[in-house]
């Protein structure tokens, strides 16, 4: 009776998942854009028809009116962001536009807190919906039965209208070939227009229908946004039928979940997500030219330089000043700013080191902040709990751990996945690490470990107390300074030069007798490293480490730096660090103003100037050094374009 | 040099090769040739070792060669150029030299110095390749502002830099205009001679056939047709009917 009971609980959750993910597969199917902002318009949905119907619907009429009316105003909504946005996307490469669509999320999400505030709302099914049916020992509630109804019937609509309709025809040409489609005379963008439409369309009815079923608060878009992503890539992207078994598989799989692991809810999915990526990364149902990338992907955003600059006086001039700031800071400002400046440093070093997977080596991973994770922990644990083991020991630890895991992740994951779905799995491997982490409660589960000391570090002859916060803030500068120094040299050697050979043409670098997917596996060791030791660095900066440094949302942010600096420089990812946490310091106050400042700002940059802002500022220099022809010298290795 | 026995490849349930076997002396040049779909390309693909045979051997200076992987292969002494020259764009000339003649010394076992930049003398050799190349004069542009046949001849260049025993062509002159095919064909020459390279090309180009090759192999459907000096195959009346017959527009 119980396996009954979970059963039909799986199937209510995976047809809810099911009227988000068919959007989501929608969009893809026809535009190869993954909307990681499709949760977030439900949220928007959600909260639309909550401010019609209000806390308590009197009628299920009122309720269904009140979802209308959200889904109509959300295909509007759509219209704009397919005309201002997604219509966009298309000139640029896979990564670009997932983190594009991510920007949005980040939009959305301090909208919604700008709007209605972070206070939790509740809804209540309106009478009518309220009861249950029992038959037997059976005892199944009428509003899941329907959740479960409406969810079919969409998947037939659906289903008809793309498979057995003259429209379905006319859109499955398009997904097939738009190129061609175009050709033959199909109005491609008027389509686009409108599939986008009935995407939102569905958001909204979802985020209505559902009301009743979820408290309405800010974190709605959360698990509606993982859970249809498992759907859609276990579906197989893009494919409607994929997407409805994969819904109901998600159902089954949480169902499971529940019975047999209760104490760690919603980890078996992941696990189940990472198999299905290892085994048919394409999903159940290969859908025809759903593999996005392409060569188009290496070039967006330029290829970072891997040889020696010159030592030119004003390159000099600049790095003494910085540091002389930097280190100076102690002496004159006040903590808040000092506090900031030390985050910013720690997240700009783990920037580097994911831009070394992503500007140099070609590959997008989802879920760096799970080697941060790892290091902070490590650290923090054993400077609370570990009894007297050296600090420079542990950082050497740190270090090593996150080699050894990216090691192990790399050597799989690489030699299976690529593209989409090497971003799904590294994502899927940092939200277990979170859950992990959440659920054992000596890491201090949801709360963190808190109260972590600062060290004193024994050298022999002397010792250096690192326990003031002056201290620790000239060693955490000067470590990632030092880290962020040998990366670059790195990249200025012949081993960055592999790195960048293998990016812009991994047949090439075969050709070159580079060994493309060992030496990928170097640069995933080295830069797990990079990015586990820079949480153990942060951990006693910081004092406490919650799990949320493993989340996927925190993955983020080194991609979010990395953009807005331009990730066609080495040096790209610390000023988009500097400048987000400057973002962070002034809108500190006002809930989801940073957000939806920093998802526009990374928009425009997607859109405008993929380049980022050291992009944007070679093409100036280049301008205006057109003016003035200098005389070419031979042997020097300087490039004369972009 | 190259020993090929029986080789067996199918996509899926279409068998594309057929049982091929080629061998190809030190210092020939041995040429690929048949209709679209002929299976020169997946052929090519089984030798450089970018996709696996079904069956059959292949032996590269007596070594057995057929599990390696395509970096492998380059270790031991095969260069290769591709229909659609594949350079890195973003990188000038020189870099794309360097690149490349770093590549050759990493192969051979050179340890990198203590300095990040490039050496002298490495530079200096890739200075000379774009000479030898016809490219000294666009060292410092980007290579993706080059023209089609500057990108041949750079690739010809970055391959030369890793001084293979045995260089692998598809298609060198693919798409050209007939004054950048002649030039590419004397560059060939010449390069062959100094280098003293054992060739192995596909094309379609009869003239660059005729004008390069010591051998020809006439490949139709996944099989091969005749194999012989161009004389012979000249006279070949099966070659003749299948092949330059129906080809004769196109040369």
């Amino acid at each position: 009776m119980q396996i009954g009971f979970a059963i039909f609980n799986g199937l209510t959750v995976g047809m809810s998942i099911f009227l988000v993910a068919s959007g989501i597969t929608l969009i893809f199917g026809m535009l190869r854009i993954l909307n990681i902002s499709h949760g977030s318009f439900f949220m928007i949905g959600a909260y639309l028809a909550y401010t019609i119907v209000g806390t308590e619907p009197d009628s299920v009429i009122g309720l269904a009116g009140g979802a209308l009316a959200a889904a109509l105003a959300m295909a509007v909504l759509g219209l704009v962001i397919n005309v201002a946005v997604f219509r966009r996307l298309r000139d640029v490469g896979e990564a670009y536009s997932l983190i594009a669509t991510f920007a949005l999320l980040m939009v959305c999400n301090g909208l919604v807190k700008a709007v209605w505030g972070v206070n939790y709302h509740s809804v209540s099914a309106p009478e009518a919906l309220a009861g249950a049916i029992s038959y037997g020992g059976f005892f199944a509630p009428i509003y899941s039965i329907a959740i479960i109804g409406l969810g079919v019937l969409v998947f037939l609509v659906l289903e008809i209208v793309i498979h057995r309709s003259p429209v379905g025809k006319i859109v499955r040409a398009i997904a097939h070939d738009p190129w061609m489609s175009n050709l033959v005379g199909i109005n491609t963008p008027l389509v686009y227009a409108l599939v986008v439409m009935a995407a939102f369309f569905l958001a909204g009815l979802a985020g209505g229908l559902l009301l009743p079923n979820q408290s309405v608060t800010p974190q709605l878009f959360e698990s509606y946004l993982l859970q249809s992503f498992m759907v859609v890539i276990i579906g197989g992207l893009g494919n409607i039928r994929g997407a409805f078994l994969g819904a109901i598989m998600l159902g089954m799989i949480e169902g499971l979940n529940f019975l047999f692991l209760p104490r760690l809810p919603g980890i078996l999915i992941y696990v189940v997500l990472i198999g299905f990526l290892l085994w048919r990364p394409q999903g159940l149902f290969w859908q025809p030219g759903a593999q996005t990338s392409d060569q188009h992907e290496v070039m967006t955003g330029g290829v970072p330089s891997s040889f020696p600059p010159r030592a030119t006086k004003t390159r000099i001039a600049i790095g003494v000043v910085l540091a002389a700031v930097v280190l100076s800071l102690p002496e004159w400002a006040n903590q808040g700013l000092l506090f900031i400046v030390g985050f910013a440093l720690a997240e700009a070093v783990l920037a580097l080191s994911w831009n070394l997977l992503f500007g140099y080596a070609g590959l997008a991973t989802f879920g760096h902040a799970a080697f941060f994770a790892l290091g902070a922990y490590l650290v923090g644990f054993m400077l609370r709990d570990g009894g007297g083991v050296p600090f420079l020991v542990l950082l050497a630890a740190s270090a090593l751990v996150g080699a050894a895991s990216a090691l192990i992740v790399g050597f799989v994951a690489l030699r299976r996945t690529s593209g989409i779905a090497l971003g799904i799995l590294t994502l899927s491997l940092g939200e277990i690490l979170r859950r992990v982490i959440n659920y054992t409660p000596e890491l201090g589960s949801d709360d963190g470990l808190s109260g972590i000391p600062r060290p004193v570090v024994e050298l022999g002859l002397f010792s250096v107390d690192l326990t003031s916060e002056r201290a620790y803030f000239w060693f955490l500068a000067a470590s990632c300074g030092l880290i962020a120094l040998a990366l670059w040299a790195y990249t200025l050697s012949r081993n960055g030069r592999i790195l960048v050979t293998m990016r812009q043409d991994p047949t090439r670098a075969e050709f070159l007798g580079i060994d493309v997917r060992r030496h990928r596996l170097y640069a995933f060791v080295l830069s797990g490293a990079i990015a586990s030791l820079t949480g153990g660095l942060y951990a006693p900066w910081a004092q406490i480490v919650t799990p949320d440094a493993a989340s996927y949302l925190h993955s983020t942010q080194p991609m979010l730096n990395t953009l807005l600096g331009g990730s066609g420089f080495f040096w790209g990812p610390v000023v988009g660090s500097a400048i987000f946490s400057a973002l962070g310091y002034a809108t500190r106050t006002f809930a989801g103003l940073s957000e939806l400042i920093s998802g526009a700002v990374l928009i425009l940059v997607v859109l405008a100037a993929p380049g980022g802002i050291l992009g944007l500022g070679a093409k100036f220099g280049r301008l205006r050094r057109r003016r003035a022809p200098t005389a070419p010298d031979v042997p020097a290795m300087q490039r004369s374009a972009p | 040099m190259i020993e090929c026995r029986n080789i067996h490849k199918s996509y899926g349930a279409i068998a594309v090769l057929k049982g091929i076997s080629i061998s190809v002396a030190q210092g020939e040049t041995f040429a690929l040739i048949g209709p679209n779909g002929a299976g020169k390309t997946t052929f090519f693909k089984v030798l450089t070792g970018e996709t696996p045979a079904n069956s059959g051997s292949i032996l590269f200076k007596g070594e057995e060669i057929s599990r390696l992987n395509a970096s492998a292969r380059v270790h031991r002494g095969f260069g290769r150029t591709f229909q659609v020259a594949r350079i890195l764009p973003g990188n000038t000339v020189l870099e794309n030299l360097v690149i490349a003649v770093e590549a050759r010394l990493r192969n051979q076992g050179h340890r990198s110095g203590f300095g990040l930049a490039p050496g002298r003398e490495i530079v200096e050799e890739a200075a000379s390749m774009a000479r030898r190349t016809d490219l000294d004069d666009k060292l410092h542009q980007l290579a993706s502002f080059l023209s089609h046949g500057d990108r041949k001849r750079l690739e010809l260049g970055i391959t030369l830099s890793l001084r293979p025993s045995v260089l692998m062509m598809d298609e060198p002159t693919a798409g050209m205009s007939p004054s950048d095919r002649r030039q590419t064909i004397d560059i060939i020459l010449k390069l062959r001679a100094e280098e003293k390279l054992t060739i192995l090309l596909t094309e379609h180009d009869m003239d660059v056939v005729f004008g390069l090759s010591d051998r020809i192999m006439v490949m139709n459907q996944g099989e091969p047709v005749a194999v012989g000096t161009i004389g012979e195959i000249r006279t070949n009346a099966a070659v003749r009917e299948i092949y330059l017959g129906q080809d004769d527009h196109d040369a």
